[in-house]
């Protein structure tokens, strides 16, 4: 479970790409080159963090925000650009928003974009790997804007009594869109309510991305060993506006986001790499270069990518 | 929770035989119920609150005329309880003009304004949201009563529990969520739906406070449910309180019951809450046997005569099922 | 063949599948030890255990989601929810996530699901317990809608939505339960999307499914002692739908009446009268009819009750006006 140097360099590249991806991301999106796009600038420790330790055969089910773990299960940058642009060239043919994308042979289940449906359906694949008498485990994601749905507490409670091999996983930036925790959530913090469902719990330092690895991989390994599910809470906060289409957040102050940009996770861990010595600063620019030319090329592939024939909308509604 | 003032909450002595009569009458009423379900007289699914009497009528007696209830599908004694016409309530099980939605609630869907009586429902937890609104209708209208929300253990682990008491916590609305745990939801032991073992162990989560009760003691019941009541009067927010009680009948009138065994039932009907209460006022010498007597006499002829009222009463005229569907003028 | 009731030749159906196919199972509120609130679910906790026949607790958004996540990684669920009254509570399930992964994933992602749900009216159960809402599914693309009418169809139906690739919506009228008719022995199929004749005629069609083809036999039966021949044809599924059988009965009838319990208005009826129109106009001698319940709540009283349910006595009168 421990990380070694080179490791810790592969945790380094997956945050660097997730952060270049996102930053050309929100140009091309300012830019009017595709519609609205919900970034998770800032969050990058925790897909990185939680999916690093997985085996393929474990599922993963995403949100709204869930770039990070198809970059980090390794959906290719053209194809996740493209789905930007709705091109044909990703995996659901330019026809909906990356989130929605499914990549079974990644363990990446299509996500849903509805805050907190996520929950009962990813329930659902660990209950399947239970009957299956599968080892899998699966990785619930929500944000802290899903804690306050009955989908929360019917799935966990369901994934609870019948102690199925989940991590329900909570990426609280403490606004859901423009709403503060505090006044959408009682009880003062989300992690205590895993106690009404009898759940073992941790509340993580969601910008370190070994502290969320080593905490996903001790959920994991519960969970593989039958002792059910583990509800994680990452601390975080997303650096950009809820998504592109203009939101206005006046509750979050210039003070609170300067706050959270001194705890950057990518140059958290880059910092740390070159005082272990375990990398040079020169190292560790060339790979900023080489995924700045991934993302470039990933633009490329997306911009001549061609546009799915009208006929692909009619289809696929059934087998 | 301050600590108890009994003297401020204690019941006078006239008081306390109401509590008993209130919980013999509910028992006859739906023992009348039963039977003439069973006998074909009353359609539909008829859930009776036999056995958890001490619950509905501890919490009416702490409630306020003003205070609003919102029931669940077992309504009937909290329905009675909160003072509604036993010969209209039995109209209306019957399906007969006269009941007091005109026939077209039947058992689950009771609801009466005038008492207070906002809503049973026929969804398991429709009830819980329902209550939280009245209570913000409460503070947007500048009213004074608090809402009272029965719900069962079997809604406990539904969406619209969470979603409700994480509302009525966040605005801090005076609500009393009062959960009937009878320890089944239809066939399903609490233990098989839910890891944490009370309903109470979800509360804190909410920063609600909660207290767990003997739901088979009335003045334990009225005790804390006024206590409650009091406090959310005084915009001290929401409180859950979890009444553990069993309905020693079953889950419906005809409920085969195959999931729990007889000596559970037998050890939970030896803690008969009118029974242990009838204990209690025979050693405060407030009950004798020539008293027990009349009461029960009352309480016969009361039930006979709504039953007969019941009998006697015409069907609905078929057009009144197209009416009321929108507003026909008034509220 | 085997006299048997629809419930049991459902439950014949469930043991079947789980029998031939491990992927299957079922979950649900008391539907293991307790058998279902209908009992179509009767034994088969004993003979499969509790890994596959899950008691649930009463959380619908959780068990829908999770039979709709359990089929995205291959499970064949079967899903009971005991009242199509309580769909509302985990809509967003049904019609936001079963019904939409193939097409948003573009086909990477599957949910073969059943979802069966009882609905209906005659009971006296209120306003809470007795609805009729096929219409809402059949407004959703990616949900397939079949109503059996027959202890026969139930089984061999439910087989093919248990090996449709897609959420299958699977109502069945409270009042079908109990009726026995003859049932194949074995396992059997018939085809989503294939309706039924289910008595001959070549004066007027009567296009009825559930609890309501009974009401069409019945009232086909009495016009016959009237000198009316009249078709009946049992849909069997409204998605898909066997429009080329609905339009080859006009075609031969001249005539239209859709007969279905739930309320008028919005009703699928009017989707017929619709497609039929659009198809066969030229083949109408009359008007089409709708014959379905007033836009009414169903209340609980049996003599309002019946007032909703009038449609069984107002379908004979239909029948004679539209030949007149």
């Amino acid at each position: 479970m421990s990380l070694s140097p080179q490791d810790l360099k592969q945790l380094f590249r997956r945050l660097l790409l997730i952060r270049r991806f996102e930053e050309e991301a929100f140009r091309l999106a300012v830019a009017g080159k595709f519609a609205n796009y919900h970034g998770g600038m800032g969050q990058e420790a925790i897909p990185v963090g939680a999916c690093y330790g997985l085996k393929p055969t474990d599922n993963t089910m995403i949100t709204h925000r869930g770039l990070g773990v198809l970059l980090t299960r390794g959906v290719p940058v053209g194809e996740i650009f493209a789905g930007l642009y709705a091109k044909e060239s990703c995996p659901t043919r330019g026809r909906h928003p990356i989130f929605h994308m499914a990549a079974p042979e990644l363990g990446i289940l299509a996500g849903t974009t509805m805050v907190g449906s996520v929950i009962p359906l990813a329930t659902g694949a660990a209950l399947a790997a239970r009957i299956q008498g599968k080892s899998d485990v699966t990785i619930s994601f929500f944000g802290d804007g899903s804690v306050n749905r009955g989908d929360f507490h019917e799935g966990i409670n369901l994934g609870a009594v019948r102690k199925l091999p989940i991590v329900y996983f909570c990426e609280n930036n403490f606004y859901a869109k423009s709403m503060p925790l505090e006044a959408s959530t009682a009880g003062g913090n989300i992690v205590s309510r895993a106690q009404g469902y009898g759940l073992p719990s941790e509340v993580v330092d969601g910008n370190d991305v070994v502290a969320v690895y080593e905490a996903t991989q001790r959920a994991v390994a519960r969970a593989r060993a039958g002792d059910g599910p583990t509800f994680i809470e990452c601390l975080t906060y997303r650096w950009t506006p809820h998504s592109t289409a203009g939101d206005r957040e006046f509750s979050r102050t210039d003070e609170e986001l300067a706050g959270w940009k001194a705890k950057c996770p990518v140059m958290r861990l880059r910092k740390q790499l070159i005082a272990a010595g375990h990398a040079s600063a020169q190292e560790l620019d060339a790979v900023d270069l080489d995924i700045q030319r991934e993302v470039a090329e990933g633009v490329e592939f997306a911009e001549a990518a061609p546009y799915a024939a009208p006929g692909v909308a009619l289809e696929n509604v059934y087998l | 929770m301050p600590a108890r003032k009994r003297t401020s909450l204690a019941l006078s002595n006239k008081q306390l035989l109401r509590l008993y009569e209130d919980m013999s009458m509910l028992r006859a009423f739906d023992e009348k119920v039963s039977e003439r379900c069973i006998r074909g007289e009353i359609p539909g699914l008829i859930h009776l609150g036999v056995g958890e009497e001490a619950v509905a009528v501890g919490v009416n007696a702490a409630l306020q005329p003003q205070d609003k209830m919102v029931s669940t599908h077992r309504a009937h004694s909290h329905f009675l309880a909160r003072g509604a016409d036993p010969k209209a309530f039995m109209a209306e099980l019957y399906g007969k003009a006269t009941g007091c939605c005109g026939g077209k609630a039947g058992s689950m869907h009771l609801a009466d304004p005038e008492i207070g009586f906002l809503a049973a429902n026929g969804v398991v937890g429709g009830g819980l949201p329902l209550a939280v609104g009245a209570a913000l209708g409460q503070r947007i209208l500048k009213g004074d009563w608090v809402t009272l929300c029965f719900f069962g253990d079997g809604a406990n682990n539904n969406g619209a529990f969470h979603e409700s008491l994480n509302l009525a916590a966040v605005w801090e609305l005076p609500v009393v969520f009062l959960c009937e745990n009878n320890g089944y939801g239809i066939s399903q032991s609490i233990h098989k739906q839910q890891r944490v073992a009370n309903v109470a162990d979800r509360a804190p989560a909410y920063g609600i406070p909660a207290e767990i009760i003997d739901g088979n003691d009335v003045l334990e019941v009225y005790e804390t449910v006024r206590r409650a009541v009091d406090k959310a009067r005084s915009g001290g927010g929401p409180i859950l309180i979890e009444a553990k009680t069993y309905r020693t009948t079953g889950h419906y009138v005809g409920d085969s019951e195959s999931y729990r065994s007889k000596g559970e039932v037998a050890k939970w009907q030896a803690k008969d809450p009118i029974v242990r209460f009838e204990k209690v006022l025979r050693r405060k010498k407030l009950l004798s046997t020539a008293l027990k007597v009349e009461i029960e006499a009352r309480i016969t002829a009361l039930v006979e005569e709504a039953t007969d009222f019941a009998m006697q009463s015409p069907a609905p005229d078929p057009a009144a099922a197209l009416t009321h569907v929108y507003c026909e003028g008034g509220a | 063949m085997a006299r048997m009731s629809y419930a049991e030749a459902l439950n014949e159906a469930h043991r079947i599948a789980m029998r031939d196919d491990p992927r299957v199972f079922t979950l649900g509120e008391d539907i293991g030890e307790y058998g279902g609130i209908y009992r179509v679910t009767k034994g088969l906790q004993a003979e499969f255990g509790e890994q596959r026949v899950l008691d649930t607790p009463i959380s619908e958004i959780a068990i829908t989601g999770a039979a709709v996540g359990a089929a995205l990684v291959g499970s064949r669920p079967i899903l009971e929810i005991g009242f199509v009254d309580f769909v509302g509570t985990c809509w967003d399930q049904v019609f936001n996530q079963a019904a939409k992964f193939r097409y948003m994933t573009d086909g990477r992602a599957s949910v073969p699901l059943v979802i069966r749900m009882a609905c209906g009216a005659g009971l006296g159960y209120g306003v809470h317990h007795s609805q009729s809402l096929e219409a809402w599914f059949t407004h959703v693309p990616g949900l397939k809608v079949v109503m059996p009418a027959t202890p026969a169809d139930a089984k061999g139906m439910l087989l093919a939505a248990i090996d449709d690739k897609d959420p299958v919506v699977f109502l069945e009228h409270k009042f079908l339960y109990e009726v026995k008719d003859e049932v194949p022995d074995g396992h059997y199929t018939v085809a989503l999307g294939k309706a039924r004749v289910a008595r001959e005629g070549a004066d007027v069609t009567i296009v009825s499914w559930s609890g309501a083809v009974p009401w069409a036999l019945k009232a086909a039966e009495q016009a016959a002692a009237e000198g009316i021949e009249c078709e009946v044809l049992d849909l069997r599924s409204l998605v898909p739908l066997d429009e080329d059988a609905i339009v080859a009965s006009v075609e031969k009838t001249g005539r239209l009446i859709i007969c279905h319990e739930a309320c008028t208005t919005g009703g699928f009826g009017a989707e017929i009268v619709a497609r039929v129109v659009a198809r066969a106009f030229d083949f109408l001698d009359a008007e089409p009819r709708r014959v379905g319940a007033p836009d009414i709540p169903v209340p609980s009283s049996l003599a309002l009750e019946a007032v909703y349910l009038g449609t069984r006595e107002r379908l004979l009168e239909e029948v004679r006006a539209i030949v007149s």
